[in-house]
């Protein structure tokens, strides 16, 4: 018998129940997808609208993880989910009040565009129907991204809060000292798909590890040799522990927020495989942790 | 996991026999195993053209359209269905999924009507040009 699949994740327990109940909730939802007017959807949109339903239910699940929503009549699943996903926006939609206001903006056109574009998502985003989908283009990298189990205004607020971090940590430090470690990582910044936190990030571990001036960013050339004889007679190990250190001093140094410090340690930990290749080939330091003086 | 999208033929049969007891004043019934073939090959359409149906099917719908075509004869009955349920579902996804089934049932009656019954040579036009077709005719201008 010829059949079409879909992909969607289901609970581990109950498969059977929650297959048939799932069939049911898809069929609800196509007939008011198509005012009852068509019997059939292309497979892209059945896809589309069966990974809404898993989504807003999961979002059910999330707030009230106590229900049995197998025992739930479709209708309520329906009318809750979306209503979980409504509250959900709204909240969205004051992070990205708040991640307008972020710094650097000018430093980079895709930063501009993708917060522009996010602009959109508030309008086009239909969570009856399509909740799981991100209707808007999101350029801009973020230094550790969005995991891609998340969908949806879910997915979207993450990327928020991510940048919002970002935008966090970039505060504590001087303008001009950014820009100036934004033009040594990459001059073409301004045009590229390039995160700006990164770059800053990295710079002030540097400093942190040699107990440099923080807030110029400036590691120095005697800093980085001083670095060099610091790290090279470590082990990989005892390196990746040196990074996670100076993540947690740093954050300590800035008074970074929980959340922020978690990030900055993450981005510190993610430094790890680039020292290791500086050391191994003898290079420089200059495109991890830039001296200026 | 997989969610399996498998038409059910049952339902579609089910239906199929319920209409049967309209279409034979028009002189025009499905055996049972025309039935189960055009069940069949309703999944088969569907995913040839990239279409997921959770209910009983378009057929119905054709047959209630189509039952009194003047164009439409018991010996190539069984077999027209299979080719209007296959022509319209490619309709259908050049049409859009909002597009109501009805208006595209409208226009492939005419159509069909038009064509002296040849289900080939609507196979064969698009959307856009049965449309510009029909709308031709329509006006008198063939």
């Amino acid at each position: 018998m010829a059949q079409t699949d879909l992909t969607v994740s289901l609970p581990e327990h109950d498969r059977q129940a929650w297959q048939m109940k799932l069939w049911e909730l898809l069929r609800l939802q196509t007939e008011r997808y198509t005012s009852g007017q068509s019997t059939s959807v292309r497979t892209d949109t059945a896809q589309m609208l069966l990974r809404s339903i898993c989504f807003s239910l999961d979002q059910i699940q999330q707030a009230q993880p106590e229900r049995n929503l197998l025992q739930e009549s479709l209708d309520i699943l329906l009318q809750e989910g979306a209503e979980v996903v409504r509250r959900q926006t709204a909240r969205t939609q004051l992070q990205y009040r708040r991640a307008c206001r972020c710094l650097y903006q000018e430093e980079s056109v895709s930063l501009r565009d993708t917060l522009r574009g996010i602009g959109g998502f508030f309008h086009d985003y239909d969570p009856q129907f399509f909740a799981a989908e991100v209707p808007c283009d999101i350029d801009y990298q973020l230094a550790h991204p969005v995991p891609d189990k998340l969908l949806g205004v879910a997915w979207l607020r993450d990327y928020l809060d991510r940048l919002l971090l970002e935008d966090t940590v970039l505060r504590r430090f001087r303008p001009d000292a950014v820009r100036r470690v934004l033009a040594a990582s990459c001059p073409d910044h301004q045009e590229l798909l390039v995160n700006l936190y990164e770059p800053a990030a990295a710079a002030a571990l540097g400093v942190t590890m040699t107990e440099g001036d923080l807030f110029e960013l400036d590691i120095t050339a005697a800093g980085q040799v001083t670095l060099t004889a610091w790290l090279a007679p470590m082990s990989v190990c005892a390196r990746r522990l040196a990074l996670e250190r100076a993540g947690e001093t740093l954050a300590r140094r800035l008074e970074l927020p929980a959340g922020a410090a978690a990030y900055l340690r993450e981005t510190a930990l993610a430094l790890a495989p680039r020292v290791e290749a500086v050391l191994a080939s003898g290079g420089g330091w200059q495109t991890i942790f830039p001296a200026f003086s | 996991m997989e969610f399996q999208i498998i038409p059910q033929p049952r339902e579609t049969v089910q239906i199929l026999v319920e209409a049967n007891r309209r279409t034979a004043r028009y002189g025009l019934t499905l055996t049972p195993e025309q039935m189960t073939a055009l069940a069949e090959s309703r999944a088969r359409a569907l995913l040839d053209t990239g279409r997921v149906e959770l209910g009983a099917g378009i057929l119905p719908q054709i047959v209630e359209m189509f039952c009194d075509s003047p164009n439409l004869h018991q010996a190539e009955y069984a077999a027209a269905l299979e080719a209007l349920q296959a022509i319209f579902y490619r309709c259908k996804n050049e049409a859009g999924d909002l597009t109501p089934d009805e208006d595209i049932l409208r226009l492939l009656r005419r159509a069909f009507d038009r064509a002296g019954g040849s289900t080939e040579y609507l196979a064969g036009c698009s959307l856009a040009e049965l449309v510009r077709w029909v709308r031709e005719g329509k006006h008198g201008t063939d």
